[in-house]
């Protein structure tokens, strides 16, 4: 059985720790890390004008993807051909946004959508459960990095609601994706599980946690 | 450290910002051996350390734009390399569950490990992994960099208060593990 110890013990053992051992980068390793560090080109910020003539180029194409075929594209499932416009316009969508907090929050929405079409093929299109699935780890892997994008900007409150989201989403795709795995042809199980570890992964690695309601006080006798 | 940068680490950051490669040079000079000790003690392996250490600089250097300078430079290090870690780790689990298992069954290190790290060093690390990712981010800052329980929190996104509770079972387990460490045995 393992011992107690007291609070003084364990903070005197973890003075301790502090001489214990201090490797450091090895020399070669850290002139090379630092001459790529100095020698990196950065891409420089694009003008003002030229942000805006883009987003007005991808507002006009978003515009005409919809009116020419938004609703066909809209209902339509991965593996149809209408589902490459409606990855389109959500691609379009991605270009405009801002600033990464806002690219998190529509790939959440994305993700969501992917969501979406995996329970509808499940439910009514067995044959498109694969590429359904391939499309919806696509979106989460997407999501993913841009937690950790997100997750290393300093921390306001716009970065902490959309991690939160994003938390908040992940925990209800893997209740979601947990009773789907009854429900699908069973070579579209591994899938579906990698699906949920894929998500475990996207809730684990977020700094923010979702804020949670009060708990219900228990019922007076 | 402090909680708050100093005047000379908030001139650095703020050149730094504006895009002096030298002022960020200056501040890699400074904190590269805190990354690279958070890496190697979270880590099976000196390569992987030394690739999580390029790639938070890398990462730093891209995000400098938009860093907020009254913030510790270092806790946005640390933030960002535990995402890297976090990356690394979940790429890397099926090959740790058994190619590692099978070249160093036992936890032992490698030979690249032996070359460029002590003893004491290396068992502390075997000790340290076997604790819960967060114990690890904790039992690293805290006692090992010797930061406040503010600058973990910032760099954990973990409330202070939650640091506290966490780091006492870390430290009774850790404790347990290295029985060899002579204060109170």
């Amino acid at each position: 059985m393992s011992r107690q110890y007291t609070d003084e013990e364990l903070l005197a053992f973890a003075r301790e720790l502090g001489a214990y051992g201090k490797p450091v980068l090895r020399g070669r390793a850290r002139q090379d890390l630092r001459r790529s560090l100095m020698t990196r080109e950065l891409r420089p910020p694009r003008p003002f004008s030229l942000r805006l003539g883009w987003a007005f180029a991808a507002a006009l194409l978003l515009l005409t993807l919809v009116a020419s075929g938004g609703a066909a594209a809209a209902s339509s499932l991965p593996g149809d051909a209408a589902f490459a416009l409606k990855r389109g316009v959500e691609e379009v969508a991605l270009s405009l946004a801002p600033n990464e907090v806002a690219r998190l929050h529509l790939l959440v929405e994305q993700s969501e959508r992917r969501l979406g079409e995996l329970e509808t093929a499940a439910a009514h299109r067995p044959a498109a459960v694969t590429a359904a699935t391939s499309e919806y780890l696509a979106a989460v892997a997407r999501v993913d990095h841009a937690v950790v994008v997100v997750g290393g900007e300093p921390a306001t409150a716009d970065r902490d609601a959309a991690l939160a989201l994003a938390t908040a989403a992940s925990e209800r795709h893997q209740q979601v994706l947990a009773s789907l795995l009854d429900r699908v042809p069973e070579q579209a199980r591994p899938g579906i599980q990698r699906a949920i570890e894929a998500q475990r992964d996207v809730h684990g690695k977020s700094p923010v946690q979702p804020q949670r309601g009060p708990r219900p006080s228990p019922p007076r006798r | 450290m402090t909680d708050r940068p100093s005047d000379e680490e908030l001139a650095l950051v703020r050149r730094a910002k504006a895009g002096d490669r030298d002022a960020f040079g200056a501040l890699y000079d400074r904190y590269v051996d805190y990354v690279y000790r958070y890496a190697f003690y979270r880590l099976r392996e000196v390569e992987d350390a030394e690739d999580v250490t390029g790639e938070t600089f890398h990462r730093a250097l891209t995000a400098m734009p938009r860093f907020e300078a009254r913030r510790p430079f270092l806790a946005f290090l640390y933030t960002i390399a535990r995402n890297v870690v976090v990356d690394r780790v979940r790429r890397e689990k099926p090959r740790a569950s058994f190619e590692d298992a099978m070249a160093y069954p036992s936890g032992d290190p490698g030979p690249d490990d032996a070359a460029v790290a002590s003893d004491e060093a290396l068992r502390l690390r075997h000790a340290i992994q076997k604790l819960t990712p967060l114990q690890q981010d904790i039992i690293v800052m805290r006692f090992i960099e010797g930061l406040s329980y503010e600058e973990v929190a910032a760099a954990t996104g973990k409330p202070a208060s939650t640091i506290r509770g966490i780091q006492m079972r870390a430290l009774a387990t850790l404790r347990e593990l290295l029985p060899e460490v002579g204060v109170t045995a």
